[in-house]
């Protein structure tokens, strides 16, 4: 289970925002949560403070009884490669580095020995069978290898960040039927979109609107 | 992984990866041959030390260039102290060829000591000498080559004409070199008064020092060397010879470093975005800091290997030239020297991407992918 509790983050030092104003709020596993909101409603941003990407001005992250905000730095990039996945909107692959590589990335940064058979299996879940280099895929296939790499090993959590914010209509909706997939075995799926068609698909929607939740 | 990830990653902009490991090759060539040459000398300085027999040389003015100031009946007598075998050593230098292809020495055997002459040489061809009164000669191989002679020909020394007996060389380079004469004969052809040195073989090796003081003492107004004395002596002189060859390749070493400093800086901020990203998925700052750091050290190791094969060629083309014109090799390539460079290289990889890395790891994760 993972809770904001009181979520606050301003960015600016003359002009100040806020993009976070003490945002609560419990995520139970086994369940997609798509966060709405215009450009500008903080949405990228509260995705960031919940995945402990992001450090919040006041307030803070629970996983379980685990405050994630009272652990250091390293310990909270350690915490995130244990329990969290992480779908960002430009797919962010390793340019130099082939899908297969791109994927098994995650057991080296988690600190576990590279599972090459578990990186494969994630890609040919998510329909990948061939194995190059990023640029040669379509959008759709990047991010489908994107969020291979986020589930490879077994995060509790998967964060996605506008995913289909660079995808066309049918990649935008194979990802949601994707992240709905994870939910359903179990896992916390929480994406930022602006796409409402595709926020409905998921179980709860949560409405951001200049930083607060406008209705759970 | 991680080598996987720093051995690609430098490999994703090729050009660069090349441009910049050339340069750091240049750099280590440059530093491997200089250097090489003060290896290079202190081998043939234990060569020819190993092959000198003579433990205790009695000479005037400086000991890199003395000047004929021994009178000849100083050999006798420092062999009236029975403190070993005398040789009296004869040397000059002498262009060879007209116009001159080079220099031989010529150097005079002593029929009256037990050891004849100065070094073991290896006959190549012909006999050796036999007669101190007879006009034979032996000629290194060099000269040899340079000049065309073989056995039988005759070679001018001053005002005495020499037929060839035999063809020589040595380790040391100094018989290959040589024109190697009776010390009576070529003292009676140039008229010489004073000869080069008195050397002693003491009967007791393990007694040199003491026997060295004794002749201190009783020739005061003479320089008395040992062969130990004369080794450190040359050794100090290459260690500064060192200094400075290794202050000219530091100009290239710096050049380098910085060279690496601005293709590591340019290659962070291309690629703060694939750090943030790679922290965001659960990368500790160390970890992208030894990323960067391990990068910069791979191409500075790669350029070490390509440097260090670029020295070798270098020091054989050295090595060739050297031994057309002198008649040895003086440039090597040991392991020390190599391990030198290697941290050398190592070194600049350091320098070169420290800095480099903790700008890497200095954003945040949001400002880092904000970055593409």
């Amino acid at each position: 289970m993972l809770r904001a509790e009181n979520l606050t983050k301003t960015y600016g030092t003359k002009v100040k925002t806020v993009a976070v104003d003490g945002v609560s709020y419990t995520f139970e596993p086994g369940r997609c949560y798509a966060i709405v909101g215009p450009s500008g409603s903080g949405k990228t941003t509260l995705l960031y403070l919940l995945s402990a990407i992001e450090t919040p001005d006041s307030g803070t992250v629970y996983f379980g009884d685990m405050d994630l905000f009272a652990m250091g730095e390293d310990e909270r990039a350690r915490f995130r490669a244990r329990h969290f996945g992480f779908v960002f909107q430009h797919f962010y692959l390793i340019p130099y580095l082939n899908a297969l590589e791109n994927v098994a990335v995650r057991f080296y940064l988690k600190g576990d020995k590279v599972d090459w058979g578990k990186a494969r299996q994630a890609l040919e879940r998510l329909g990948i069978d061939e194995i190059k280099k990023p640029y040669e895929y379509s959008g759709g296939q990047q991010q489908r290898i994107a969020i291979a790499r986020a589930i490879v090993t077994d995060p509790d959590v998967l964060f996605a960040d506008e995913p289909t914010g660079n995808l066309d209509s049918k990649n935008s909706r194979m990802v949601f039927d994707i992240l709905r997939e994870i939910a359903s075995e179990g896992k916390t799926v929480i994406v930022a979109t602006h796409d409402i068609e595709l926020a409905g698909t998921c179980d709860t929607i949560i409405r951001l609107k200049d930083g607060k939740i406008a209705s759970p | 992984m991680f080598l996987t990830l720093a051995a690609k990653s430098i490999t994703y902009k090729p050009l660069r990866f090349i441009l910049t490991i050339l340069g750091l090759a240049v750099a280590i060539a440059g530093l491997v041959s200089l250097m090489s040459f003060g290896e290079g000398a202190r081998k043939a300085i234990r060569r020819g030390l190993e092959a000198y027999k003579p433990r205790i040389l009695i000479y005037r003015g400086d000991f890199f260039m003395p000047t004929p100031l021994v009178p000849i009946e100083m050999a006798d007598s420092v062999k009236k102290l029975g403190v070993g075998d005398v040789y009296r050593l004869v040397r000059i230098a002498k262009p060879i060829g007209f116009p001159p292809k080079g220099m031989a020495i010529v150097i005079g055997m002593d029929f009256a000591s037990r050891i004849r002459f100065i070094e073991d040489y290896t006959l190549l061809e012909g006999r050796d000498l036999t007669d101190s009164l007879k006009r034979e000669a032996l000629i290194g191989e060099k000269v040899a080559q340079t000049l065309g002679y073989s056995i039988g020909d005759t070679v001018e020394v001053g005002k005495g004409k020499y037929v060839i007996v035999g063809i020589i060389k040595s380790p040391s380079g100094i018989s290959t070199n040589a024109i190697v004469v009776p010390v009576n004969l070529l003292i009676r052809d140039y008229d010489f008064r004073n000869i080069l040195a008195v050397s002693v073989v003491p009967e007791n090796i393990e007694k040199t020092d003491s026997i060295a003081q004794v002749l201190k003492e009783r020739f005061p107004d003479y320089q008395v060397q040992t062969t130990q004395e004369m080794a450190r002596l040359t050794e100090s002189m290459v260690a500064i010879g060192d200094i400075i060859r290794f202050a000219l390749s530091a100009i290239a070493l710096f050049v380098a470093t910085v060279s690496l400093f601005a293709i590591m800086a340019i290659t962070v901020q291309e690629r703060t975005w694939e750090f943030g990203v790679l922290r965001a998925l659960g990368g500790t700052r160390r970890l992208i800091f030894n990323l960067v750091l391990a990068q910069a050290i791979l191409i500075s190791i790669l350029g070490w290997v390509l440097g260090i094969v670029l020295g070798l060629i270098i020091i054989k083309i050295i090595n060739v030239v050297a031994y057309q014109k002198l008649g040895f090799e003086f440039a090597t390539l040991t392991l020390r020297l190599g391990l030198f460079s290697l941290l050398i290289a190592i070194g600049i990889g350091i320098a070169g991407g420290f800095f480099p890395a903790l700008t890497a790891v200095r954003k945040s994760i949001r400002e880092a992918i904000g970055r593409i």
